[in-house]
């Protein structure tokens, strides 16, 4: 086996090449799931080539080479033409003026981004599709033509423009693969197709990019599962949390316990609120998240009060929705009696408990969380606001939970700008649930609030939250400001 | 294993501190390193790797962070003190109920209605009682099972252990629970539910335990006559029949304890009349009945569901340990391999947005104020189309200038450099691609430029956006940010709608 062929049937690797400022970046932001890469509009802002290994626990698959852009392509293939004999000493020719230029700052960029190449790696050339193709390009395919590696072209799109045709008419010359790949809004399917086509430059590489896309897969099963139970678990808590405060011997006037009460109020919901930003946390992590920052309509939208009653329309069921999940709830558990009567009731009970589950949806709806006074077995009273016992709570956080996993499951690791999305799409988060989803959930709700939470109740609601989230991907969400 | 179970609780709690990455690839390694089955393997396969991560992580975070932890010594220490106490208390109850029902001062035989009724019926009803107590709060009959469950000994320890215990680490009954237990208040209810019974059967074993020694004792080292008395009017076939078929059970294990018709017969005694000389002769033969009946009906239960409640308690521990949502993303994170991205440097550079400027050449003039015959216009790289030169000069030069070259990066390096030298003009305008970022080779290039105007010449960039109308203000930023840098104060940026003399220096 020649060194050459244990390099490539080894862990493969690639180098990024390209322009300036032309999305090399971006391009490995996305495939290595690092939003802390920086990517800036500025040219030159990757000055040091840094290796981005996937590993999977620990065993490395392949290597993505972020390299600095192209800046004296002109005088490099100069040298290269200078010292030039026959075609079949090119690759040793690009490996003599790396050599020869390593101490020169004037050649520092192409030095570094030559280097990989030297070493083995394959060519991801990287242009933007957004703007026209320039003959000045030509300096640099002809430089990476020179190094014999395998490569591939992609046209990243930076921008609304539409030059693809051209820069694939002048990408098709110089190499085998052309692709168009929009490196910030590439969904997760796109990578993977990316991945797969890595494979194409050689065969070698194959089994090793094939257990990558595997991984990547299955990992991406494990976070929509993950995340479920993490919101799952957000709703167990937030629907058994409660405020407490020892009563004083003497009782309190309704001034004092109306205060009380609201101070109470206050704690509970404060608490809520927490754990759910607790939960955002957890699940922007799962993904890989941790440079979000804030600022827009969607950062605003997601921390809209969690108790207002923008927050409740937008995420939480309608005033019908309600009733019909109440109504038909309380219709099974009626049907349950009918059942144990053999008919005998003539659907009585069915009748008596969707008139219930409705009654109490409806007004129960109004309140939202109950107070109480309880008497304490070594004496003494408690008063207790909560847990919440509004019908539309555990929808309003769920809905919301649901939004923002949406977000953060679809969004790039490229894109620096805050999350944003169609607010029309995120309207009525529980209308994209289909009824009967809902009505598992409404059932799974009422037994929380009834019998309290446990851990098989917990896994249940884990499932079902794990259905809701993976029908999100319905509304569309945008990238672009 | 109970204090394990609020300890790694509570140590997994602590951990959500740290980002999800960092614990995965953490207990994943350890997963393999030690070659742990957190999932699919048996329940002492998962237990085995519960306790090699607390040995490895958990106990030495929780021994750098205290908050009360570890609790394993302290509640496993008071598990024990109260199994301890319900012993002692039961052994000294038997001994003593015991030794009351065997109270014999000659006047008359020990009666067997009464002893039995302490020894096996009275405990044989608060047997009944803790099995109802058994399936949790039943509708309607709560009030009697609160009752009952004040009878047991166990509450009675287990309430003396949540005083002792204030944080409520021992929350049996769902106590305020300790940042350790939370989440794990229903667990620890159903566990609670085993250890009372476990509790209330050590105190009731020993107690049976006692009362067997004090008979054997008693039997051995003193004589007792033994007989039954009752008000009722109670006929001896009856109690025959009775002691027959209490004794079934034991009748072939021990025939001696298995009295026969003549000596139940015989038994009978009212206080008032004096015993004959043939009943006294065999009213001692009573006592392999007894312990035989104390042992059967006292002991074994007691001793049976003593070993239900262990097995279930245990059972309860590790169920409600192995379903904990912590603890079931532990062995996620240990099962699951760890796809990760590893960079081999942190980035080094400082990047330094440029901010947007205004609109270029809003409200300013478009056009460039050169004087014609002394000016030479570059076109580098084709940055407005070639026929669409002549209008772009028209729009922002008035006309045509003296001198008009076309460079590029493909113009061979001293064909160019014959051109500029062959340049007369004292100001250059160089038109580029705004949307293409200004390369090293274009400040090289600049600077041949300026070098060939000589020292009073002067050279102006003209970043020109697509079909050469004004670029975007990012882009020109980007030009003039970039060009500042250089040290040539004579090559300068046009920020269109400038005069030329505003054109931005270093």
């Amino acid at each position: 086996m020649t060194e050459e062929h244990a390099a490539l049937s080894a862990a493969p690797r690639f180098a990024v090449i390209g322009h300036p400022n032309k999305g090399k970046s971006s391009i490995v932001a996305t495939l290595a799931e690092d939003d802390a890469i920086a990517v800036s509009p500025v040219p030159g802002t990757t000055r040091t080539s840094r290796r981005f290994a996937l590993q999977l626990d620990g065993e490395l698959l392949y290597e993505l080479v972020d390299t600095p852009g192209f800046q004296r392509a002109r005088e490099l293939l100069a040298w290269l033409r200078a010292q030039e004999t026959d075609a079949s000493e090119r690759p040793a020719l690009v490996a003599a003026f790396v050599e020869a230029h390593r101490n020169d700052a004037r050649f520092h960029d192409e030095c570094e981004l030559l280097r990989p190449l030297c070493d083995g790696a394959g060519i991801l050339y990287v242009v933007d599709g957004a703007k026209p193709y320039g003959a000045e390009y030509e300096l640099e395919m002809e430089v990476l033509r020179w190094t014999g590696r395998p490569r591939m072209a992609l046209i990243n799109l930076i921008g609304a423009g539409d030059y693809v045709g051209e820069w694939r008419a002048a990408l098709g010359q110089y190499f085998s693969i052309v692709r168009v790949f929009d490196a910030m809004h590439a969904d997760f399917d796109k990578r993977l197709d990316l991945l797969r086509g890595f494979a194409e430059l050689d065969e070698r590489w194959k089994p090793a990019l094939t257990r990558a896309v595997t991984a990547l897969t299955g990992e991406r099963a494990a976070r929509l599962r993950q995340s479920a139970a993490d919101i799952a678990d957000l709703l167990c808590d937030v629907l058994s949390f409660d405020a407490r405060q020892a009563l004083d011997a003497t009782a309190p006037d309704d001034a004092q316990r109306q205060m009380l009460q609201e101070t109470l109020t206050d704690q509970l919901k404060a608490r809520i609120r927490r754990r759910e930003s607790r939960a955002r946390k957890a699940v922007a992590e799962r993904y890989r998240h941790f440079q979000l920052s804030g600022g827009t309509d969607t950062d605003r939208l997601l921390e809209t009060e969690l108790f207002a009653r923008e927050s409740w329309q937008l995420f939480g069921l309608s005033r019908q929705q309600l009733l019909v999940t109440g109504a038909i709830s309380g219709a099974m558990a009626g049907g349950g009696v009918d059942l144990l009567l053999g008919g005998a009731s003539l659907f009585l009970g069915a009748g008596v408990g969707a008139v219930i589950g409705s009654a109490s949806a409806w007004f129960g709806s109004e309140e939202l969380a109950k107070v109480s006074v309880l008497g304490q077995p070594l004496g003494g009273k408690v008063l207790q606001v909560g847990p919440v016992g509004d019908a539309n709570f555990p929808y309003v956080v769920l809905g919301r939970a649901r939004l923002h996993h949406q977000l953060i499951s679809e969004r790039n690791h490229a894109r620096r700008e805050a999350l944003a999305l169609d607010l029309a799409a995120a309207e009525h988060q529980m209308d994209q649930l289909a009824p009967d989803l809902r009505r598992r959930l409404a059932r799974q709700f009422g037994k929380l609030r009834r019998d309290g939470v446990s851990d098989e109740r917990r896994a249940a609601l884990a499932a079902l939250v794990e259905e809701a989230l993976a029908t999100s991907a319905t509304a569309e969400v945008s990238g672009r400001e | 294993m109970l204090g394990f179970l609020l300890d790694i609780a509570g140590a997994l709690e602590n951990d959500r501190e740290l980002p999800l990455d960092v614990r995965h690839r953490r207990d994943r390694a350890l997963a393999l390193e030690h070659s742990w089955q957190p999932q699919g393997g048996s329940s002492a396969d998962r237990l085995q790797a519960l306790r090699g991560w607390w040995r490895a992580v958990g106990a030495p975070a929780v021994a750098q962070e205290g908050a009360g932890l570890p609790a394993a010594p302290g509640v496993d220490r008071a598990r024990r003190l109260g199994l301890l106490l319900l012993v002692v208390l039961g052994l000294a109850c038997g001994a003593a109920a015991t030794s009351i029902g065997l109270r014999y001062d000659g006047s008359a035989p020990v009666n067997l209605v009464g002893l039995l009724g302490v020894l096996v019926f009275l405990p044989a009803v608060l047997l009944l009682a803790t099995l109802a107590l058994l399936p949790g709060r039943l509708p309607g009959l709560g009030w009697l099972q609160d009752v009952f469950a004040s009878f047991s000994p166990g509450q009675w320890v287990s309430a003396w252990l949540n005083r002792r215990a204030p944080d409520g680490r021992f929350g049996w009954f769902g106590g305020p629970g300790t940042v350790a237990a939370a989440g794990l208040r229903r667990g620890l209810r159903d566990i609670g539910k085993w250890q009372l019974l476990l509790f209330g059967q050590a105190f009731a074993v020993a107690f049976f335990v006692a009362s067997l020694v004090v008979i054997a004792l008693r039997v051995t080292f003193s004589d007792l006559t033994f007989g039954w008395s009752t008000t009722l009017r109670v006929a001896p076939e009856s109690v025959v029949a009775f002691v027959a078929a209490a004794s079934a059970p034991f009748q072939a294990l021990w025939p001696a304890a298995v009295p026969d018709p003549e000596l139940v017969r015989l038994s009978q005694f009212n206080r008032a009349a004096d015993l004959a000389p043939e009943q006294v002769s065999r009213l001692g033969d009573w006592w392999p009945f007894l312990l035989a009946a104390v042992a059967l009906y006292g002991l074994l239960p007691r001793l049976l569901l003593a070993l239900l409640a262990g097995w279930r308690l245990r059972a309860t521990q590790r169920r409600v340990l192995f379903n904990d949502a912590r603890v079931q993303q532990l062995f996620e994170r240990m099962a699951t391999a760890v796809v990760d991205h590893q960079v081999d440097q942190p980035e080094t550079v400082s990047v330094a947005v440029p901010g947007p400027r205004e609109t270029p050449g809003a409200g300013g003039a478009q056009r460039i104020a050169v004087a014609a015959d002394t000016t030479a216009l570059l076109n580098w790289n084709d940055a407005v189309a070639p026929d669409a030169l002549p209008a772009w000069c028209a729009a922002h030069l008035g006309g045509d200038v003296a001198m008009q070259l076309a460079l590029s990066t493909q113009t061979p390096l001293a064909q160019e450099q014959a051109r500029l030298e062959a340049l007369t003009a004292q100001f250059v305008v160089v038109l580029v691609k705004a949307w293409e970022p200004p390369l090293l080779e274009f400040v090289d290039f600049a600077g041949r430029v300026q070098a060939a105007l000589g020292p009073e010449g002067r050279v102006l960039v003209v970043p020109v956006g697509l079909e050469g109308q004004a670029p975007a203000p990012m882009d020109l930023s980007i030009w003039t940010q970039t060009l500042g840098r250089g040290e040539d104060v004579r090559i300068g940026v046009w920020q269109w709608g400038a005069a030329t003399t505003e054109v931005a220096q270093p």
